[in-house]
Protein backbone atom coordinates (compact mmCIF):
# COMPACT_ATOMS: atom_id res chain seq x y z
CA UNK A 1 0.00 0.00 0.00
CA UNK A 2 1.15 3.36 -0.87
CA UNK A 3 1.60 6.22 1.40
CA UNK A 4 -0.75 8.26 -0.33
CA UNK A 5 -3.60 5.59 0.55
CA UNK A 6 -2.14 5.47 4.08
CA UNK A 7 -2.69 9.08 4.34
CA UNK A 8 -5.80 8.71 2.83
CA UNK A 9 -6.92 6.65 5.83
CA UNK A 10 -5.45 8.63 7.95
CA UNK A 11 -7.69 11.34 6.86
CA UNK A 12 -11.19 9.34 7.17
CA UNK A 13 -9.64 8.48 10.93
CA UNK A 14 -9.69 12.46 11.49
CA UNK A 15 -12.60 13.01 9.47
CA UNK A 16 -14.37 10.33 11.11
CA UNK A 17 -13.33 11.87 14.82
CA UNK A 18 -14.71 15.43 13.77
CA UNK A 19 -18.20 13.81 12.74
CA UNK A 20 -18.52 12.52 15.97
CA UNK A 21 -17.90 16.08 17.60
CA UNK A 22 -14.86 15.11 19.39
CA UNK A 23 -12.72 18.00 17.78
CA UNK A 24 -15.36 21.04 18.41
CA UNK A 25 -15.45 19.84 21.98
CA UNK A 26 -11.84 19.72 22.18
CA UNK A 27 -10.80 23.47 20.57
CA UNK A 28 -13.59 24.05 23.00
CA UNK A 29 -11.53 23.16 26.05
CA UNK A 30 -8.02 24.19 24.03
CA UNK A 31 -9.58 27.28 24.88
CA UNK A 32 -11.20 27.17 27.82
CA UNK A 33 -7.88 26.13 29.43
CA UNK A 34 -5.82 29.00 27.78
CA UNK A 35 -8.17 31.69 28.90
CA UNK A 36 -7.99 30.65 32.46
CA UNK A 37 -4.27 30.00 32.72
CA UNK A 38 -3.69 33.88 31.20
CA UNK A 39 -6.18 34.55 33.69
CA UNK A 40 -4.52 33.13 36.32
CA UNK A 41 -0.83 34.40 35.29
CA UNK A 42 -1.97 38.07 34.36
CA UNK A 43 -2.15 38.44 38.18
CA UNK A 44 0.06 39.88 40.63
CA UNK A 45 0.56 37.80 42.84
CA UNK A 46 2.62 38.64 46.31
CA UNK A 47 3.74 36.45 49.15
CA UNK A 48 5.31 37.48 52.13
CA UNK A 49 6.95 35.33 54.71
CA UNK A 50 8.35 36.65 57.75
CA UNK A 51 8.69 39.75 56.14
CA UNK A 52 10.33 38.83 53.33
CA UNK A 53 8.29 39.06 49.66
CA UNK A 54 9.15 35.52 47.89
CA UNK A 55 10.51 36.61 44.00
CA UNK A 56 7.74 35.87 41.32
CA UNK A 57 10.42 33.72 39.63
CA UNK A 58 9.55 30.78 42.43
CA UNK A 59 6.03 31.59 42.41
CA UNK A 60 5.72 30.88 38.68
CA UNK A 61 8.34 27.86 38.70
CA UNK A 62 5.67 26.41 41.13
CA UNK A 63 2.57 27.14 39.82
CA UNK A 64 4.30 25.84 36.30
CA UNK A 65 5.28 22.54 37.78
CA UNK A 66 1.78 22.33 38.68
CA UNK A 67 -0.04 23.15 35.68
CA UNK A 68 1.69 21.30 33.50
CA UNK A 69 1.69 18.41 35.43
CA UNK A 70 -2.15 18.94 35.46
CA UNK A 71 -2.07 19.12 31.66
CA UNK A 72 -0.09 16.32 31.18
CA UNK A 73 -2.55 13.90 33.16
CA UNK A 74 -5.56 15.40 31.40
CA UNK A 75 -3.78 15.24 28.08
CA UNK A 76 -3.42 11.61 28.38
CA UNK A 77 -7.00 10.90 29.73
CA UNK A 78 -7.34 12.65 26.29
CA UNK A 79 -5.39 10.36 24.33
CA UNK A 80 -7.10 7.52 25.97
CA UNK A 81 -10.58 8.51 25.75
CA UNK A 82 -10.28 9.03 22.13
CA UNK A 83 -8.35 5.90 21.29
CA UNK A 84 -11.01 4.07 23.30
CA UNK A 85 -13.47 3.75 20.89
CA UNK A 86 -12.15 4.93 17.84
CA UNK A 87 -10.68 1.59 16.63
CA UNK A 88 -13.30 -0.86 17.95
CA UNK A 89 -16.55 1.58 16.80
CA UNK A 90 -15.22 2.11 13.10
CA UNK A 91 -15.37 -2.20 13.07
CA UNK A 92 -18.48 -2.01 15.03
CA UNK A 93 -20.66 0.43 12.73
CA UNK A 94 -19.27 -1.37 9.62
CA UNK A 95 -17.13 1.38 7.93
CA UNK A 96 -14.12 -0.28 9.24
CA UNK A 97 -14.78 -4.08 8.48
CA UNK A 98 -15.29 -2.86 4.92
CA UNK A 99 -12.23 -0.87 4.42
CA UNK A 100 -10.61 -4.31 5.20
CA UNK A 101 -12.53 -5.99 2.08
CA UNK A 102 -9.66 -3.68 0.26
CA UNK A 103 -6.42 -3.97 -0.32
CA UNK A 104 -5.21 -2.89 3.14
CA UNK A 105 -3.44 -4.66 5.96
CA UNK A 106 -4.81 -4.85 9.34
CA UNK A 107 -1.48 -3.02 10.78
CA UNK A 108 -1.94 -0.41 7.80
CA UNK A 109 -5.73 -0.11 9.39
CA UNK A 110 -5.01 0.40 13.26
CA UNK A 111 -2.08 2.82 12.98
CA UNK A 112 -4.20 4.90 10.58
CA UNK A 113 -6.69 4.64 13.42
CA UNK A 114 -4.28 5.86 15.97
CA UNK A 115 -2.15 8.48 14.02
CA UNK A 116 -5.66 9.82 13.26
CA UNK A 117 -6.51 9.98 17.82
CA UNK A 118 -3.15 11.11 18.08
CA UNK A 119 -2.94 13.87 15.58
CA UNK A 120 -6.26 15.39 16.89
CA UNK A 121 -4.33 14.57 20.74
CA UNK A 122 -1.25 15.79 19.88
CA UNK A 123 -2.62 19.19 18.72
CA UNK A 124 -4.85 19.91 21.88
CA UNK A 125 -1.28 18.70 23.69
CA UNK A 126 0.54 21.33 21.90
CA UNK A 127 -2.29 24.52 22.09
CA UNK A 128 -2.50 23.52 26.01
CA UNK A 129 0.68 22.46 26.88
CA UNK A 130 2.31 24.66 24.36
CA UNK A 131 0.49 27.86 25.09
CA UNK A 132 0.44 27.25 29.26
CA UNK A 133 4.82 26.82 28.92
CA UNK A 134 4.72 30.41 26.77
CA UNK A 135 2.75 32.18 28.95
CA UNK A 136 4.14 31.50 32.05
CA UNK A 137 7.84 31.61 30.70
CA UNK A 138 7.32 35.06 29.65
CA UNK A 139 5.07 36.22 32.70
CA UNK A 140 7.41 34.48 35.14
CA UNK A 141 10.50 34.86 33.40
CA UNK A 142 11.48 31.14 32.97
CA UNK A 143 13.38 29.68 30.57
CA UNK A 144 10.75 27.76 27.92
CA UNK A 145 13.59 24.67 27.11
CA UNK A 146 12.34 22.60 30.50
CA UNK A 147 8.56 23.25 29.66
CA UNK A 148 9.67 21.91 25.86
CA UNK A 149 10.97 18.80 26.96
CA UNK A 150 7.98 17.96 29.39
CA UNK A 151 6.13 18.51 26.18
CA UNK A 152 7.80 16.20 24.51
CA UNK A 153 8.02 13.77 26.79
CA UNK A 154 3.82 14.48 27.28
CA UNK A 155 3.73 13.99 23.31
CA UNK A 156 5.07 10.13 23.58
CA UNK A 157 3.54 9.07 26.74
CA UNK A 158 0.55 9.97 23.95
CA UNK A 159 1.23 7.37 21.84
CA UNK A 160 1.60 4.76 24.60
CA UNK A 161 -1.61 5.79 26.17
CA UNK A 162 -3.32 5.87 23.17
CA UNK A 163 -2.55 2.11 21.74
CA UNK A 164 -2.76 0.91 24.94
CA UNK A 165 -6.52 2.05 25.63
CA UNK A 166 -6.32 0.76 21.36
CA UNK A 167 -5.36 -2.17 22.25
CA UNK A 168 -7.45 -3.17 25.68
CA UNK A 169 -10.68 -1.67 23.25
CA UNK A 170 -10.22 -5.05 21.06
CA UNK A 171 -11.42 -6.89 24.46
CA UNK A 172 -13.40 -4.60 26.44
CA UNK A 173 -16.22 -2.06 26.12
CA UNK A 174 -15.79 1.36 25.42
CA UNK A 175 -16.36 2.80 28.58
CA UNK A 176 -15.28 -0.13 30.41
CA UNK A 177 -11.75 0.47 28.72
CA UNK A 178 -11.98 4.25 29.23
CA UNK A 179 -12.44 3.67 33.26
CA UNK A 180 -9.08 1.07 32.55
CA UNK A 181 -7.00 4.18 31.11
CA UNK A 182 -8.39 6.55 33.76
CA UNK A 183 -7.60 4.48 36.82
CA UNK A 184 -4.09 3.59 35.04
CA UNK A 185 -2.55 6.54 34.00
CA UNK A 186 -4.73 8.69 37.75
CA UNK A 187 -2.84 5.68 39.61
CA UNK A 188 0.51 6.02 37.80
CA UNK A 189 0.64 9.75 38.10
CA UNK A 190 0.15 10.25 41.98
CA UNK A 191 2.64 7.05 42.23
CA UNK A 192 5.00 9.37 40.08
CA UNK A 193 4.25 12.48 42.24
CA UNK A 194 4.26 10.72 45.98
CA UNK A 195 7.72 9.20 44.64
CA UNK A 196 9.58 12.91 43.36
CA UNK A 197 8.22 13.92 47.02
CA UNK A 198 10.13 11.26 48.73
CA UNK A 199 6.87 9.30 50.06
CA UNK A 200 7.60 5.77 51.10
CA UNK A 201 5.01 3.95 48.38
CA UNK A 202 2.64 0.48 48.54
CA UNK A 203 4.07 -2.33 46.98
CA UNK A 204 1.93 -1.49 43.84
CA UNK A 205 2.48 1.96 43.42
CA UNK A 206 5.96 1.37 43.66
CA UNK A 207 5.45 -0.82 40.94
CA UNK A 208 3.66 1.10 38.74
CA UNK A 209 6.36 4.08 39.56
CA UNK A 210 9.31 2.30 38.57
CA UNK A 211 7.78 0.43 35.66
CA UNK A 212 4.98 1.98 34.63
CA UNK A 213 5.10 4.77 31.83
CA UNK A 214 6.39 7.93 33.43
CA UNK A 215 3.46 9.91 33.10
CA UNK A 216 4.89 13.11 35.83
CA UNK A 217 8.21 11.68 35.96
CA UNK A 218 8.82 12.77 32.67
CA UNK A 219 6.94 16.46 33.20
CA UNK A 220 8.42 16.81 36.88
CA UNK A 221 12.54 16.18 36.11
CA UNK A 222 12.74 18.64 33.05
CA UNK A 223 10.80 20.93 35.14
CA UNK A 224 13.00 20.96 38.45
CA UNK A 225 14.74 23.71 36.59
CA UNK A 226 11.37 25.54 37.24
CA UNK A 227 10.93 24.61 40.96
CA UNK A 228 14.43 24.47 42.20
CA UNK A 229 14.03 21.12 43.61
CA UNK A 230 16.03 18.52 42.05
CA UNK A 231 14.44 15.07 41.76
CA UNK A 232 17.15 12.63 42.63
CA UNK A 233 14.83 8.81 42.67
CA UNK A 234 15.12 8.25 39.39
CA UNK A 235 17.75 8.97 36.37
CA UNK A 236 17.13 10.74 33.05
CA UNK A 237 18.14 7.91 31.39
CA UNK A 238 16.06 5.78 33.09
CA UNK A 239 13.07 7.88 31.92
CA UNK A 240 14.08 7.76 28.36
CA UNK A 241 14.47 4.06 28.15
CA UNK A 242 11.04 3.59 29.93
CA UNK A 243 9.27 5.95 27.63
CA UNK A 244 10.61 3.82 24.29
CA UNK A 245 9.78 0.82 26.23
CA UNK A 246 6.11 1.27 26.39
CA UNK A 247 6.02 3.31 23.42
CA UNK A 248 7.36 0.19 21.87
CA UNK A 249 5.46 -2.59 24.13
CA UNK A 250 1.76 -0.60 23.36
CA UNK A 251 2.01 -0.39 19.53
CA UNK A 252 3.71 -3.88 19.22
CA UNK A 253 0.59 -5.47 21.56
CA UNK A 254 -2.02 -3.50 19.77
CA UNK A 255 -1.29 -4.65 16.29
CA UNK A 256 -0.07 -7.94 16.73
CA UNK A 257 -3.09 -8.59 18.84
CA UNK A 258 -5.66 -6.57 15.89
CA UNK A 259 -3.12 -9.16 13.41
CA UNK A 260 -4.87 -11.94 15.27
CA UNK A 261 -8.55 -11.09 16.04
CA UNK A 262 -11.92 -12.57 14.49
CA UNK A 263 -13.42 -9.06 13.19
CA UNK A 264 -16.34 -11.18 12.52
CA UNK A 265 -16.90 -10.64 16.53
CA UNK A 266 -17.39 -6.66 16.41
CA UNK A 267 -20.17 -6.86 14.26
CA UNK A 268 -21.97 -8.33 17.08
CA UNK A 269 -20.91 -6.22 19.82
CA UNK B 1 -12.11 -26.20 5.92
CA UNK B 2 -13.35 -26.48 9.47
CA UNK B 3 -14.47 -23.15 11.17
CA UNK B 4 -15.56 -23.93 14.86
CA UNK B 5 -16.96 -20.83 17.34
CA UNK B 6 -16.06 -22.60 20.72
CA UNK B 7 -17.68 -25.99 20.77
CA UNK B 8 -20.54 -24.88 18.01
CA UNK B 9 -18.89 -26.09 14.66
CA UNK B 10 -20.16 -23.50 11.78
CA UNK B 11 -18.51 -24.64 9.21
CA UNK B 12 -17.15 -28.75 8.58
CA UNK B 13 -15.35 -29.95 5.92
CA UNK B 14 -16.26 -27.54 3.56
CA UNK B 15 -15.00 -27.80 0.09
CA UNK B 16 -15.24 -25.18 -2.27
CA UNK B 17 -13.63 -23.06 -5.66
CA UNK B 18 -14.55 -20.36 -7.43
CA UNK B 19 -12.70 -20.93 -10.91
CA UNK B 20 -11.76 -17.50 -13.00
CA UNK B 21 -14.70 -16.37 -14.97
CA UNK B 22 -17.22 -18.70 -13.20
CA UNK B 23 -20.35 -17.71 -11.12
CA UNK B 24 -21.52 -20.18 -7.83
CA UNK B 25 -24.95 -19.80 -6.03
CA UNK B 26 -24.23 -20.19 -2.30
CA UNK B 27 -27.56 -21.65 -0.54
CA UNK B 28 -28.79 -22.97 2.54
CA UNK B 29 -31.29 -22.19 5.40
CA UNK B 30 -30.42 -19.17 8.14
CA UNK B 31 -27.37 -20.10 9.99
CA UNK B 32 -26.25 -22.64 7.59
CA UNK B 33 -22.60 -20.67 7.85
CA UNK B 34 -23.10 -19.07 4.06
CA UNK B 35 -22.25 -15.63 5.80
CA UNK B 36 -19.15 -16.80 7.67
CA UNK B 37 -17.62 -18.89 4.68
CA UNK B 38 -17.85 -15.46 2.98
CA UNK B 39 -16.16 -13.95 5.93
CA UNK B 40 -13.67 -16.50 5.71
CA UNK B 41 -12.52 -15.68 2.03
CA UNK B 42 -12.21 -12.21 3.16
CA UNK B 43 -9.89 -12.55 5.93
CA UNK B 44 -12.00 -11.50 8.89
CA UNK B 45 -11.95 -15.02 10.23
CA UNK B 46 -9.36 -17.59 10.21
CA UNK B 47 -10.29 -21.60 9.51
CA UNK B 48 -9.61 -23.90 12.88
CA UNK B 49 -8.89 -26.44 9.95
CA UNK B 50 -7.64 -26.04 6.44
CA UNK B 51 -7.29 -23.61 4.71
CA UNK B 52 -8.97 -20.78 2.18
CA UNK B 53 -7.07 -18.76 -0.57
CA UNK B 54 -8.18 -15.81 -2.13
CA UNK B 55 -6.90 -15.41 -5.73
CA UNK B 56 -4.55 -18.15 -5.01
CA UNK B 57 -3.08 -16.15 -1.88
CA UNK B 58 -4.02 -16.02 2.17
CA UNK B 59 -6.60 -13.94 2.15
CA UNK B 60 -4.52 -12.66 5.50
CA UNK B 61 -2.45 -11.07 2.54
CA UNK B 62 -3.77 -7.36 1.41
CA UNK B 63 -3.02 -8.27 -1.93
CA UNK B 64 -5.10 -11.21 -1.90
CA UNK B 65 -7.96 -8.46 -2.01
CA UNK B 66 -6.85 -6.17 -4.88
CA UNK B 67 -9.79 -6.53 -7.59
CA UNK B 68 -12.41 -7.77 -5.82
CA UNK B 69 -15.19 -6.55 -4.72
CA UNK B 70 -17.74 -6.97 -1.52
CA UNK B 71 -21.16 -6.68 -0.88
CA UNK B 72 -22.06 -7.72 2.64
CA UNK B 73 -25.54 -8.84 4.27
CA UNK B 74 -26.46 -5.83 6.15
CA UNK B 75 -24.73 -3.07 4.48
CA UNK B 76 -23.36 -1.41 7.62
CA UNK B 77 -22.36 1.87 5.81
CA UNK B 78 -21.02 4.87 8.44
CA UNK B 79 -24.46 6.92 8.43
CA UNK B 80 -22.82 10.46 8.89
CA UNK B 81 -20.78 10.29 6.00
CA UNK B 82 -22.36 11.27 2.16
CA UNK B 83 -22.40 9.02 -0.42
CA UNK B 84 -19.73 10.35 -2.37
CA UNK B 85 -17.08 10.51 0.09
CA UNK B 86 -17.54 7.27 0.91
CA UNK B 87 -17.30 6.24 -2.61
CA UNK B 88 -14.28 8.25 -3.23
CA UNK B 89 -12.41 6.74 -0.54
CA UNK B 90 -13.60 3.47 -1.41
CA UNK B 91 -12.14 4.33 -5.12
CA UNK B 92 -9.12 5.09 -3.73
CA UNK B 93 -8.48 1.99 -1.69
CA UNK B 94 -9.18 -0.45 -4.53
CA UNK B 95 -5.99 0.91 -6.15
CA UNK B 96 -7.98 3.61 -8.38
CA UNK B 97 -5.76 7.15 -9.04
CA UNK B 98 -6.96 10.35 -8.32
CA UNK B 99 -7.90 11.32 -11.68
CA UNK B 100 -9.76 7.86 -12.66
CA UNK B 101 -11.48 8.31 -9.21
CA UNK B 102 -14.43 10.92 -10.03
CA UNK B 103 -15.24 8.92 -13.14
CA UNK B 104 -15.71 5.65 -11.88
CA UNK B 105 -17.92 7.10 -8.83
CA UNK B 106 -19.77 8.52 -11.70
CA UNK B 107 -20.20 5.15 -13.44
CA UNK B 108 -21.25 3.12 -10.62
CA UNK B 109 -23.41 5.56 -9.18
CA UNK B 110 -25.30 6.29 -12.78
CA UNK B 111 -25.54 2.08 -13.04
CA UNK B 112 -27.07 1.89 -9.45
CA UNK B 113 -29.07 4.65 -9.46
CA UNK B 114 -27.70 7.03 -7.24
CA UNK B 115 -26.00 9.54 -9.68
CA UNK B 116 -28.31 12.20 -8.13
CA UNK B 117 -27.51 11.61 -4.57
CA UNK B 118 -24.10 11.79 -4.14
CA UNK B 119 -24.31 14.76 -1.45
CA UNK B 120 -26.68 13.08 0.82
CA UNK B 121 -25.65 11.83 3.94
CA UNK B 122 -25.65 7.42 4.05
CA UNK B 123 -28.02 8.02 7.15
CA UNK B 124 -30.63 9.39 5.57
CA UNK B 125 -31.11 6.35 3.18
CA UNK B 126 -34.09 4.15 2.82
CA UNK B 127 -32.80 0.29 3.15
CA UNK B 128 -32.85 -0.18 -0.68
CA UNK B 129 -30.75 2.37 -1.24
CA UNK B 130 -28.38 1.90 0.97
CA UNK B 131 -28.28 -1.42 -0.73
CA UNK B 132 -27.11 0.58 -3.97
CA UNK B 133 -24.42 2.57 -2.68
CA UNK B 134 -23.19 -1.01 -1.33
CA UNK B 135 -23.45 -2.10 -4.64
CA UNK B 136 -21.75 0.66 -5.90
CA UNK B 137 -18.84 0.09 -3.90
CA UNK B 138 -18.48 -3.37 -4.43
CA UNK B 139 -18.73 -2.53 -8.44
CA UNK B 140 -15.97 0.52 -7.68
CA UNK B 141 -12.60 -0.44 -9.96
CA UNK B 142 -14.46 -3.10 -12.07
CA UNK B 143 -13.57 -6.15 -9.82
CA UNK B 144 -12.15 -9.46 -11.25
CA UNK B 145 -13.60 -10.96 -8.10
CA UNK B 146 -17.45 -10.09 -6.06
CA UNK B 147 -18.51 -11.59 -3.32
CA UNK B 148 -22.56 -10.71 -2.39
CA UNK B 149 -24.13 -11.67 0.68
CA UNK B 150 -27.48 -11.44 -0.12
CA UNK B 151 -27.66 -8.79 -2.74
CA UNK B 152 -31.27 -8.24 -3.19
CA UNK B 153 -31.60 -7.76 0.43
CA UNK B 154 -34.11 -4.31 0.90
CA UNK B 155 -34.74 -4.15 -2.60
CA UNK B 156 -38.34 -4.04 -4.57
CA UNK B 157 -38.59 -6.35 -7.77
CA UNK B 158 -37.64 -4.14 -9.92
CA UNK B 159 -34.65 -3.89 -7.82
CA UNK B 160 -34.39 -7.68 -7.85
CA UNK B 161 -34.19 -7.25 -11.58
CA UNK B 162 -31.18 -4.65 -12.04
CA UNK B 163 -29.41 -7.01 -9.17
CA UNK B 164 -29.23 -9.45 -11.72
CA UNK B 165 -28.94 -7.87 -14.83
CA UNK B 166 -25.42 -5.84 -13.16
CA UNK B 167 -24.74 -9.53 -11.98
CA UNK B 168 -25.12 -10.76 -15.73
CA UNK B 169 -23.03 -7.83 -17.60
CA UNK B 170 -20.45 -8.39 -14.80
CA UNK B 171 -19.78 -12.01 -15.48
CA UNK B 172 -19.88 -11.31 -19.36
CA UNK B 173 -16.84 -8.83 -18.25
CA UNK B 174 -15.29 -12.08 -17.17
CA UNK B 175 -16.28 -11.53 -13.40
CA UNK B 176 -15.99 -14.49 -11.15
CA UNK B 177 -19.02 -14.36 -8.54
CA UNK B 178 -19.90 -15.69 -5.80
CA UNK B 179 -23.37 -15.35 -4.57
CA UNK B 180 -24.95 -15.93 -1.33
CA UNK B 181 -28.82 -15.83 -1.43
CA UNK B 182 -31.66 -17.42 -0.11
CA UNK B 183 -33.80 -16.42 -3.67
CA UNK B 184 -33.27 -19.32 -5.29
CA UNK B 185 -34.75 -17.94 -8.58
CA UNK B 186 -31.88 -15.10 -8.29
CA UNK B 187 -29.04 -18.11 -8.20
CA UNK B 188 -30.92 -20.27 -10.65
CA UNK B 189 -31.25 -17.11 -13.34
CA UNK B 190 -27.08 -15.89 -12.75
CA UNK B 191 -24.91 -18.46 -11.29
CA UNK B 192 -23.91 -21.64 -13.36
CA UNK B 193 -22.90 -23.47 -10.66
CA UNK B 194 -24.55 -24.04 -6.83
CA UNK B 195 -23.38 -25.28 -3.45
CA UNK B 196 -26.04 -26.03 -0.77
CA UNK B 197 -25.21 -25.33 2.49
CA UNK B 198 -26.65 -27.05 5.65
CA UNK B 199 -25.82 -26.81 9.08
CA UNK B 200 -22.30 -25.83 8.14
CA UNK B 201 -21.76 -28.90 6.08
CA UNK B 202 -21.68 -29.09 1.39
CA UNK B 203 -24.34 -31.25 1.23
CA UNK B 204 -24.45 -31.13 -2.84
CA UNK B 205 -22.73 -29.02 -5.34
CA UNK B 206 -22.34 -28.78 -9.04
CA UNK B 207 -23.58 -27.16 -12.19
CA UNK B 208 -27.30 -26.63 -11.62
CA UNK B 209 -28.81 -28.92 -13.95
CA UNK B 210 -27.08 -31.68 -12.23
CA UNK B 211 -27.86 -30.42 -8.69
CA UNK B 212 -31.48 -30.21 -10.29
CA UNK B 213 -33.24 -33.85 -10.84
CA UNK B 214 -35.44 -34.29 -14.10
CA UNK B 215 -38.58 -32.55 -13.56
CA UNK B 216 -37.16 -30.13 -9.96
CA UNK B 217 -36.81 -27.00 -9.82
CA UNK B 218 -34.13 -26.10 -8.10
CA UNK B 219 -36.27 -24.75 -5.20
CA UNK B 220 -37.44 -28.54 -5.36
CA UNK B 221 -34.05 -29.54 -5.27
CA UNK B 222 -33.03 -27.37 -2.47
CA UNK B 223 -36.20 -28.35 -0.11
CA UNK B 224 -35.05 -31.95 -0.76
CA UNK B 225 -31.42 -31.95 -0.08
CA UNK B 226 -32.06 -29.55 3.40
CA UNK B 227 -34.97 -31.97 4.29
CA UNK B 228 -33.00 -35.19 4.01
CA UNK B 229 -29.70 -33.35 5.18
CA UNK B 230 -27.50 -35.98 3.48
CA UNK B 231 -25.13 -35.33 1.32
CA UNK B 232 -26.03 -35.83 -2.36
CA UNK B 233 -22.66 -37.99 -3.09
CA UNK B 234 -24.01 -39.68 -6.24
CA UNK B 235 -24.17 -35.93 -7.74
CA UNK B 236 -21.31 -34.55 -5.21
CA UNK B 237 -18.75 -32.46 -7.43
CA UNK B 238 -15.95 -31.21 -6.07
CA UNK B 239 -14.54 -28.57 -7.93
Amino acid sequence: MTASVFFLLVLESLQDAARRRIVPAILVLCFLTLVSINSCTTCNAEITTNNLQAPPVDIFGWVGVSVLGVLAVWSLILAGMLASDHLSASLEDGSGLLILTRPVSRKQFALARLFGTLLITWSAVIVMMGGASFMLSLRGDLSLWPALIALAATLVNCVSIAGLAMFISLFLPRIVTFLCVVGFVGWTAIANLMSASGMTLGLWSDVLDRFGPPILSSVIIPLAAWSGQAIESVSVTEIVFRLGLWLFASLSSLLFFFAQQELSRFEAR
Amino acid sequence: MTKHFGSRKALSGVDLALPEGSSLGLLGPNGAGKTTLLRLILGHASPSEGQVQLQGMSPFEPESRVGVGYLPERVLLPGRVRIGSFLRLHARLAGLDSEAVEPEVNRVTELTGISSRLEEPIATLSKGLAQRVGFAQAFLGDPRVLLLDEPSSGLDPIGMREVRDWISAARERGCSVLLSSHLLSEVERVCDRVAILHEGHVIDQGETEKVVRAGETLEDAFVRLVQTGTKNSGELDRA
